[in-house]
């Protein structure tokens, strides 16, 4: 079993970071792919689907709660389950973005294991049980 | 908004937290001022916020500090690491730190923070210097003046 997994974020090294970790998490992600901001992102999801998405907020073109608002006025890309990575913890931005349908939010800086098992989390909450996208 | 002593406390544990969870360094201090890094190899990165508070984030690591901190951080060896790659680290960490901190001065109010960048000109505010194994790391949180009791 593989999961598809879509890392966004516009720092390289953040990208590499979360790369790193979910790598060493054990976690079957196949492919690990990458976008710089939303707009990045959502064009790779309508060219090819994926399992889960990780992005952060405050990207340049077009930022996570405008990404994760797309989603969900697009039939085939709202049931992506996105775990929010921010630097932002404060419950009001928890909330607002949870309450764009994130189904999981890290605080920066993580340990890595925070990471695996907002995923492990996540994925075995999938409304769509029926297999992944590899 | 805080008082200045409430605001230091906070830069101290955002700055030991991200440097201790993602570089695994220990910083210690805060130091003298007179120990921040200066001149032209300094490596520095702001960022600029605002929310319920205004203002910018500062950081500025001595070059050696830099390299050690951004190796860490993206699991490289120093050696193998491009001068693009260590600032981009560099910008990195400064906007942890600058988003935990303000996470913790504002628990209950979102803010926006800019896109890392390096710092335009000179700046000032709230400093502490720390020091890690191979040299010296400032950070400065700069709050608009009716921010800071």
């Amino acid at each position: 079993m593989s999961i598809a997994m879509l890392i966004v974020d516009d720092s390289p090294a953040m990208r590499n970071i979360i790369r790193r970790t979910v790598t060493l998490s054990g976690l079957p992600a196949n492919p690990l792919l990458e976008a710089a901001n939303g707009a990045e992102a959502l064009e790779l999801m309508r060219r090819r689907p994926v399992d889960v998405v990780l992005t952060d907020i405050n990207m340049p073109v077009m930022n996570g709660e405008e990404m994760l608002a797309t989603m969900d006025a697009d039939e085939a890309l709202r049931g992506v389950p996105v775990v929010v990575i921010s630097t932002d913890s404060t419950e009001a931005r928890r909330s607002r973005m949870l309450g764009l349908g994130a189904r999981g939010y890290i605080r920066k800086p993580f340990q890595p294991e925070v990471l695996r098992d907002e995923l492990e989390r996540v994925l075995v909450e999938r409304p769509d049980q029926e297999g992944f996208h590899v | 908004m805080c008082s200045a002593e409430r605001a230091g406390q906070v830069l101290d544990q955002s700055v030991s937290e991200v440097l201790e969870t993602m570089c695994f360094a220990f910083p210690e201090g805060p130091l003298d001022a007179a120990l921040a890094p200066v001149g032209e190899d300094a490596i520095d990165a702001e960022i600029r916020f605002c929310g319920h508070a205004a203002g910018a984030f500062h950081l500025r690591v001595g070059p050696q500090a830099a390299w050690e901190l951004a190796s860490s951080f993206l699991g490289t060896d120093a050696g193998e690491l491009e001068e693009g790659r260590m600032v981009d680290a560099v910008r990195e960490i400064a906007n942890m730190i600058c988003g935990s901190a303000l996470s913790a001065l504002e628990a209950d109010q979102s803010f926006e923070l800019s896109e890392p960048s390096a710092t335009a000109g000179e700046f000032s505010g709230l400093g502490h210097c720390y020091a890690l194994e191979q040299g010296y790391v400032e950070a400065v949180l700069e709050l608009e003046p009716a921010e800071v009791a």
